[in-house]
């Protein structure tokens, strides 16, 4: 019969159904001529119910609007990027990002929030006029550059700080 | 299956060629658990919405590169793993060795005060783990991932997996057990 130490090393995986068979026999025969080990399991599975996730409130209202207005944002200038051929000075793109493109993510972002749910309540297939990039060579041309690199994080609020800034 | 036009890796495929509808998809479907695992990492509803929203930023700038080798839950989970334990990192350790000492229970304690009192002292509890050992026991818990995707949210291997939730449960029963109507 393992030992005591030995089989506490092992009385995790066990707990979480990972032991291979073999193991998982000597655990179960170690268990049941020793109390001290068995009291040792009980305690350990007696965490389960304390963390049940009881405490997660809601996801917050809003979020995923937000979410995609920022990533309206991003497909935005991202499509602006390669279409110009370049990456746009920061500062021109700032000034084009604020005159325009804030509210038109805005509204495409509450569009899509919108739009997301209501299709929660009618699944539907995926409707052709939400693709930003229609066509083929256009999406081509966008996702052939890579956004990675040359991507400033932020939002809205940040960029028409920046732009503040800049400004002054 | 990238086959199947509904599926997360053809969503996100799609994305990656500029279809956001694609991606609102992914959102709407997929924001509940990403949610979930962030608010019980941070235990706030602020830092859980920021790695929320970035998460699916960082998804939305690498699905031009996906390619459905990888099962997108667990190219998710990675994902929101790196962000969870980038934040650990930014705030400042709360070093908490004990849980804060509740009043003696009175004989008409309603179940409602008790559940918030263990809800109080499972935060601070988890909030006194490291930063990984936190994260794993949150994804075998409340996600209920088995030590193998735990592995690859982690990046480590399924033995270190083992190790920080043997660590982590060590460390709970230790702060939990302190009061006593828990064992
Ligand atoms: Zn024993």
């Amino acid at each position: 019969m393992w030992s005591c130490a030995k089989n506490r090393k092992h009385l995790n995986a066990y707990v979480d159904g990972e032991l291979p068979d073999r193991a998982r026999r000597e655990v179960e025969h170690h268990l049941s001529g020793c109390s001290d080990c068995a009291l040792e399991l009980d305690s350990l599975r007696g965490l389960a119910p304390l963390l049940r996730n009881e405490d997660v409130p809601p996801i917050p209202a809003g979020l995923s609007a937000r979410i995609l207005a920022e990533a309206a944002i991003r497909q935005r200038r991202n499509m602006v990027e390669k279409t110009s051929g370049r990456k746009w000075p920061e500062f021109l793109f700032q000034l084009w990002l604020v005159r325009g493109a804030t509210t038109a993510a805005l509204v495409v972002g509450l569009a899509m929030g919108g739009w997301m749910a209501w299709t929660s309540q009618r699944s539907s297939d995926l409707e052709p006029w939400m693709t930003v990039a229609n066509t083929e060579s256009a999406a081509r041309s966008i996702y052939a550059f890579d956004v990675l690199g040359a991507e400033p994080q932020g939002s809205i609020e940040a960029a028409t700080l920046a732009l503040l800034a800049n400004g002054r | 299956m990238p086959d199947c036009p509904d599926s997360d890796e053809f969503l996100l495929q799609a994305t990656g060629r500029g279809d956001m509808a694609a991606f609102s998809r992914i959102v709407e479907r997929h924001q509940t658990w990403a949610w979930r695992v962030a608010y019980r990492f941070t235990g706030t509803e602020e830092d859980a919405s920021d790695i929320v929203q970035e998460a699916f930023l960082r998804l939305l700038d690498a699905s031009g590169r996906y390619r459905p080798t990888a099962k997108f839950r667990t190219y998710f989970y990675q994902i929101i793993s790196r962000l969870c334990l980038d934040q650990a990192k930014r705030k400042q350790p709360l070093l908490l060795e004990t849980v804060p000492d509740t009043p003696d229970p009175s004989p008409d304690i309603t179940d409602t005060m008790m559940r918030r009192e263990n809800a109080i002292a499972v935060r601070a509890a988890l909030d006194a783990l490291l930063p990984n050992q936190r994260l794993a026991i949150v994804l075998r818990y409340d996600e209920n991932l088995g030590y193998e995707e735990i592995a690859s949210a982690l990046e480590t291997t399924t033995k270190a997996v083992e190790r920080l939730l043997a660590r982590g449960r060590e460390r709970l029963r230790d702060m939990l057990g302190r009061r006593e109507n828990f064992f």
